[in-house]
């Protein structure tokens, strides 16, 4: 299904059946906060039973797991589809790293940390690159930080790390109602 | 209503016989290996002083109160430090210094939202955080207990017979039946097993909230140290 200028209303229902459809998508969630929580849960399980161990999602807080550091945490998704020995991922994730435009200190400081010790902005930026190192085939992003990544001047490590993720297959931005142009909407029929 | 809560937040640790071939998996092997480290070795010293303490301390009563000749009391030193003691302080060293840690640990990351997050990258959290800490509590109660237990043999052999320490050595078959180190580490295997269980039970069970956090370590360690004198009481009745 291409999505161009023209907008395709498609139901929870039958999205929800395969979330990995090709395309951008702008799923309207419920205003209230938990639900909106429980519905990404249902949309990432969802679309992790179409492409396993191939989905990404940016959730607004960008949680990391506390007990891993930094490059322990940007590994794991894959490492955990993948297998092997850890070791296995460093060139993988230092060619993005590089990519990413980080000075070669930034990288190596912002690496060894526990998670505790970033920002907002750096958990964002890490689990951006978590993301990349996974090759997607579908991004399930919350849109706060869909908002906050469209802020970001595109030469910033946001910027560049935003810019190689939207290559992925299928991108779903989970939502209020304001849905930008040429977004395929998923919504409740009476909504449509 | 809310038993079906807690049989829903539960039924991860009831799923987690079916994922023990999954401690082969590289990634739950490390979380698998560390928690062995932190459980076991980091308690070895602790493990062989109190060890060689309590084989002294039990040697040197039976022989100076009740009138038992060193070998006796070395035999039955072996006896109840492998059916009985081992196990039991071995366990009791791994509720006390573990459990807490690790309910704690699982219930700040509930808290956070770490779980979520596992399972939304397709980890589920039984596999990755639960299996390998109740599989690395087993192993390390097992191998504490036993450690224990030959330290304790060694205090009381040291105690017993001082320079002449070698020949009691010569005499260990007498101390160490193949039935009392399988009965120990049997035991010890079974209430690490439970314990495991029972932590991470805790940890998973307590409400995500920064109020909630404090009480988890508490309760792990008494549920653990409950649970354990019930269980070896119900092994010395059926066994």
């Amino acid at each position: 299904m291409v999505v161009g200028s023209m907008r395709h209303v498609v139901s929870h229902t039958e999205f929800f059946g395969d979330p990995c459809l090709p395309g951008r998508w702008w799923v309207s969630l419920p205003k209230d906060g938990n639900a909106a929580r429980e519905w990404v849960d249902r949309l990432a399980s969802a679309a992790q039973l179409k492409c396993p161990g191939r989905v990404a999602v940016l959730d607004a807080d960008a949680v990391m797991v506390s007990n891993l550091r930094v490059w322990e945490n940007l590994v794991l998704p894959l490492w955990y589809r993948e297998g092997g020995a850890l070791e296995g991922f460093e060139g993988r994730l230092s060619n993005l790293l590089v990519a990413t435009g980080l000075s070669e200190d930034r990288q190596t400081i912002l690496m060894g940390l526990q998670p505790a010790a970033l920002d907002r902005g750096e958990r964002r930026l890490m689990v951006l690159l978590r993301s990349l190192l996974l090759e997607p085939s579908c991004v399930i992003v919350e849109e706060e930080f869909w908002r906050d990544m469209l802020g970001r001047g595109e030469e910033t490590a946001h910027g560049r790390a935003w810019r190689a993720l939207l290559a992925a297959e299928c991108m779903i931005v989970a939502g209020g109602c304001e849905v930008p142009g040429g977004w395929g909407l998923v919504a409740e029929r009476e909504e449509e | 209503m809310m038993g079906m809560g807690i049989l829903k937040t539960l039924s991860p640790l009831f799923l987690l016989w079916r994922g023990w071939p999954l401690l082969r998996h590289p990634p739950v092997r490390r979380v698998f290996l560390k928690q062995i480290y932190f459980t076991g070795n980091e308690a070895g010293w602790l493990v062989a002083m109190i060890g060689f303490a309590l084989g002294a301390t039990v040697v040197l009563q039976l022989h100076d109160e009740y009138g038992q000749s060193w070998d006796t009391a070395l035999r039955i030193l072996g006896r109840l430090v492998m059916n009985e003691l081992g196990p039991l302080l071995g366990t009791l060293i791994v509720v006390a210094r573990s459990s807490s840690a690790v309910a704690n640990e699982l219930a700040n990351m509930r808290m956070h939202g770490e779980f979520r997050c596992l399972e939304l990258h397709g980890i589920p959290c039984e596999h990755y955080l639960l299996l390998p800490r109740v599989a690395a509590l087993a192993v390390a109660a097992m191998i504490l207990s036993g450690c224990l237990a030959l330290f304790a043999l060694a205090g009381g052999v040291a105690f017993s017979s001082g320079w002449h320490a070698g020949y009691q050595l010569l005499q260990l078959d007498r101390m160490l039946l193949p039935a009392w180190i399988a009965v120990c580490l049997g035991k010890s295997l079974l209430f690490g097993l439970c314990t495991g269980l029972l932590t991470c039970a805790v940890g998973v069970l307590t409400p995500p909230l920064p109020t909630e956090i404090p009480k988890t370590a508490s309760r792990a360690v008494f549920f653990g140290i409950l649970a354990l004198f019930l269980m070896d009481f119900l092994w010395s009745l059926v066994l």
